[in-house]
């Protein structure tokens, strides 16, 4: 059985070669070199090299994309048109042999192909990477005596010491980000306060099970009078160059509440009006005197803004939410009050509970200069001693933080270590919009255990928007191009299965059919984040260019006397065309806080059925772009060979999955008729 | 247990459907046959007959409407009857970025041939074939016609098979080619092979073949023995050398007395293709690979087939 794979592998491999796939090597090289030179201009000590890698890599995704599904859609269809395939299984061969053949042959041609890109690339990279030693000891002698924070030079210092050729093994930390806030003498209060933080995420819960609530309001509206405590409005200092604009009218306080039934959240966007308005949920501005009065109506009443229905089934809970501009907002126990229709009236006698925000992985900290001040907790459960690099005296702690400040705004914050023991560390640095701050830790201050570490903004209008891995421990990984090829390594596999789905509908359809198919498979399922989270006219309107492009490409196509390159190019150049006009019809928009998505002007009807297609047909798609090398490569991320080999394994079962099916569609298919 | 028919058709039947699945055209209806292991049996009938529908059945290329087909017993396009059948195609469908040792070479991996055995039989194919050296490390697409068709006989006897199925095979190759491919495909039957092919030209069936089936419009017309099928029982002729013409005349005045109405007696003609033979071989046209005679490695085996414009 292998050696007739191997057979028909090699057949393959001959066929790419004789085809002379390798004329793509040279210009990919020389793409990826000219999208580096004349990208917008990096930082070339921090960002040159990390900006070359993931040029190289996004190139040679490109590659793989089109070797893998082109050429594989090309191989079988290519077989019966010429009737060559009557040769082939007419011999004692398995369908899955003539299909496993056929991936294996092409994921061999991928496999020289990326090896020979690869080496280019990482001639380019050596190239890009010299004299960026020299350059980090230079600005580092012009800087270290301007320097406010000192912290902030040590990633300078450490490319002026070993280049910046390096690999880091990262740490996440295993809790986190938990915000909690640093009150100070003012804001700890008496004992019976509880208190949430703008924009935290935290909300006040009074669950409202054992309340008449449900029961007065079947019978008419009822309101809900909650006695909220407020912060003063923090003192902002103006920004040099904001001194002598117009000020600005301050925003009213506002919070959200709603009536959620347990597995139910807030919808943001809903109550801002995007989606519709929610019938248990809404905004309101908060008087200067914190009394909040919200009308609940029966679960059948028309949905009216500043109005909540009280929902039809389950047991609700009142949340209330602070929102950006209400600062603190404190609640006791007592604080909220229930008014039936006629008068009667309940209080809830209980503390409100403090909760999280559910399935929330994003959290968002606001800078203050004065107290409160929030604060996001990463808690490094018990990092091995072990693991940490012999001899060095001090630890790198990388963060990578959406810091939305204002350009001009010289941002501070603080990062605070602490040991079980209580011990603590505390360094200011500036964060920079959008980049990885490199801070160093000692090692006499730490040396492995728990750690934990508060991470604030000491800026007012400065935010940090973070995830679990924003903060990592940065250790030292292995050589660079060793890991410079196991990203290649990756983006091979991901050919690999992207051949095998183009084997795999090639084996029932014609050549374009089957481009098609794979082509769609692999757009929903590259496209995934974006149609998750995007509107459906968005994806109506990205798509209908998408189409246009196809029916071009198919009108194309019919003309028989092209051969196979003029094919490859015309198709190709129209989904090129019509990705680009797709992105430009509508909006790709990335909000510092939140994912990317596609946003349209509304001219697109509504009537697609979204939720279904998004239900039964992208989120049951697999994510072949799992298979890609993760974007902190570029970062000298070091890969762990256990994620690669998690990967090759996810990858070969894939593929085999894949072959299988093949195999099935191409013995019951009659290859002659 | 006995070797089982090398093949057998029950009502075998094929209907090609459009589209949308309606019956488009009957290509073979009810087909009956049975072929006995060691004969060569000829499948006649003019274009879209039903020959090459016929041929893909008995391959597993295509699928029956109706009946069965079996192949030493088993259905059709099975491992284990693949491992068994030599198919040369009507055309030579082989890849044509593949130099001719390649495509032989490959084959023979298909049929699990061990690298040694492979090479030691790459090159007797191709030695029987009269491919020349040059001619071997070439890419297919630039063979003429005539080299295609012997590169698809080599892979089509890579395995040594029990059971041949020949496509026209003839088809493409000229006069000394033709003969070529007729001596060896009676070398085969000679080895104890069984034959199955399909032809128009009625000539080559007529020669080789020692049953024939004449299929027409997808339906069975005629099946038989060659000589049986084509004896006419109540004309007899005789053929002698040395007869002057008092003999003749005498042998003619003997037969109107007993009888007999004499038809014809008169020299006869040989055939264009016996002419252009002894014509084409005086002149030593023919290459000295194609000349050569025998199956890979012994004497006596048949000449190969010769190419159709020579350009070998």
């Amino acid at each position: 059985m292998l050696r007739r794979i191997g057979a028909l592998a090699l057949v393959a491999w001959r066929h790419g070669m004789r085809m002379r796939l390798w004329v793509l090597v040279p210009p990919a090289i020389l793409v990826l070199i000219l999208a580096d030179l004349y990208s917008p201009r990096f930082d070339p000590v921090f960002e040159g090299v990390p900006a070359a890698v993931s040029t190289s890599l996004l190139v040679m995704t490109v590659l793989a994309v089109v070797v893998g599904i082109f050429f594989a859609t090309y191989a079988i269809p290519s077989e019966m048109e010429s009737k060559v395939i009557y040769s082939v299984v007419t011999k004692p061969v398995h369908a899955a042999e003539v299909v496993a053949g056929k991936v294996l042959g092409m994921s061999l041609v991928l496999a020289a192909m990326l090896a020979a890109v690869g080496v280019g690339a990482y001639g380019y990279i050596l190239v890009r990477a010299s004299g960026v030693q020299s350059l980090a000891a230079e600005r580092l002698a012009e800087a270290r005596p301007r320097a406010t924070y000192p912290a902030d030079l040590n990633a300078l210092q450490a490319v002026a010491e070993s280049g910046p050729l390096k690999t880091y093994r990262y740490y996440d930390a295993t809790e986190g980000p938990l915000i909690t806030a640093e009150m100070g003498p003012e804001w700890q209060g008496p004992a019976d306060v509880r208190w949430i933080l703008a924009e935290t995420g935290m909300r006040f819960a009074w669950p409202l099970g054992d309340t008449p609530l449900g029961e007065w309001a079947s019978a008419g509206p009822c309101r809900l009078r909650v006695s909220l405590l407020m912060s003063p409005a923090p003192e902002k200092k103006p920004a040099p160059e904001a001194a002598e604009a117009k000020p600005e009218k301050p925003l009213p306080p506002q919070v959200m509440a709603g009536l959620l039934v347990p597995g139910k959240d807030f919808n943001r966007d809903a109550a801002a009006g995007r989606e519709g308005m929610p019938s248990d949920q809404d905004a309101f501005d908060l008087p200067a005197s914190g009394e909040l009065e919200i009308t609940v109506a029966p679960p059948q009443a028309p949905v009216t803004k500043g109005v909540l229905n009280f929902p039809a089934s389950g047991e609700p809970a009142l949340k209330v939410l602070a929102l950006r501009s209400a600062g603190l907002v404190g609640a006791r126990a007592g604080s909220l009050r229930i008014i039936g229709p006629q008068g009667q009236q309940h209080v809830v006698a209980a503390m409100p509970d403090v909760v999280a925000a559910e399935q929330r992985r994003r959290v968002i900290i606001a800078g203050r200069s004065t107290l409160p001040r929030e604060m996001a907790v990463f808690r490094f459960a018990d990092v091995k001693p072990q693991w940490l690099p012999q001899g060095d005296t001090a630890f790198e702690v990388g963060f990578s933080l959406d810091a939305w400040a204002a350009p001009t705004l010289q941002a501070e914050a603080k990062i605070t270590f602490v040991r079980p023991d209580g011990g603590q560390k505390a360094l200011l640095f500036h964060p920079e919009a959008h980049h990885s701050t490199v801070l160093q830790l000692d090692r006499e201050f730490w040396h492995g255990g728990p750690l934990e570490a508060r991470l604030e903004s000491l800026t007012d209008d400065d935010n940090f928007g973070l995830l679990p891995e924003s903060v990592q421990l940065r250790l030292g990984g292995g050589p660079y191009a060793w890991n410079f090829a196991k990203g290649i390594l990756c983006v091979w596999l991901y050919g690999t299965v992207l051949a095998a789905i183009g084997v795999l509908v090639s084996t029932r359809v014609s050549w374009f059919v089957g481009i098609l198919t794979a082509a769609v498979i692999f757009m929903l399922s590259s496209l995934r984040p974006f149609l998750l989270n995007s509107t459906p006219a968005a994806i109506v309107a990205a798509g209908m260019w998408v189409v246009l492009a196809l029916v071009i490409a198919f009108l194309l196509l019919l003309r028989r006397r092209w051969t196979l390159w003029p094919r490859i190019g015309a198709v190709a150049g129209l989904l090129a065309l019509a990705t680009f006009f797709g992105f430009a019809a509508t909006t790709v928009e990335k909000s510092p806080f939140e994912v990317w998505r596609i946003r349209v002007p509304g001219f697109v009807p509504e009537w697609v059925p979204w939720k279904f297609f998004v239900e039964r047909v992208v989120v049951p798609l697999p994510d072949i772009t799992a298979f890609l090398p993760h974007d902190s490569l570029s970062m000298g991320q070091a890969m762990p060979l256990a994620d690669l080999g998690a990967t090759f394994l996810l990858a070969a079962f894939g593929t085999l999955v894949l072959v299988v099916a093949g195999a099935i569609l191409l013995r019951n298919r009659e290859v002659a008729a | 247990m006995s070797d089982p028919q090398p093949v057998e058709t029950l009502g075998l039947t094929k209907v090609y459907k459009d589209f949308w699945g309606r019956s488009k055209v009957h290509a073979l209806v009810g087909l009956n046959l049975g072929i006995e292991r060691g004969e060569i049996f000829g499948l006649l009938g003019p274009n879209g007959s039903g020959k090459s529908t016929t041929i893909k059945l008995l391959l597993g290329l295509i699928f029956p409407s109706a009946g069965k087909a079996s192949v030493f017993g088993h259905a059709p396009g099975t491992p284990a009857v693949n491992q068994r059948l030599g198919y040369l195609p009507e055309e030579s469908y082989l890849h044509r970025f593949l130099t001719g040792e390649e495509t032989v070479d490959f084959y023979g991996r298909l049929f699990g041939l061990p690298p040694k055995e492979r090479r030691r039989r790459t090159a007797e194919l191709l030695d029987l074939v009269g491919l020349d050296r040059r001619a071997r490390v070439r890419q297919l697409r630039e063979y003429s016609k005539g080299m295609s068709r012997r590169i698809g006989l080599a892979q089509a006897l890579v395995n040594d098979p029990d059971l041949l199925l020949l496509d026209e095979p003839t088809s493409g190759l000229d006069p000394i080619g033709t003969r070529e491919m007729k001596d060896l495909i009676l070398h085969l039957k000679s080895q104890g092979k069984t034959i199955l092919l399909s032809s128009h030209l009625l000539a080559d069936v007529q020669d080789v073949c020692d049953r024939i089936g004449i299929l027409d419009r997808g339906r069975l017309k005629e099946l038989g023995r060659v000589r049986d099928l084509l004896l006419v029982r109540d004309v007899f002729q005789l053929q002698a050398t040395g007869v002057t013409p008092q003999a003749r005349e005498a042998i003619l005045s003997t037969a109107r007395g007993a009888g007999a109405t004499v038809l014809s007696a008169e020299h006869p003609t040989t055939t264009l293709e016996e002419l252009f033979l002894r014509v084409v071989r005086a002149d030593s046209a023919v290459p000295p690979a194609a000349r050569r005679t025998g199956p890979p490695g012994a004497p006596g085996a048949p000449k190969p087939p010769a190419p159709a414009d020579g350009n070998a």
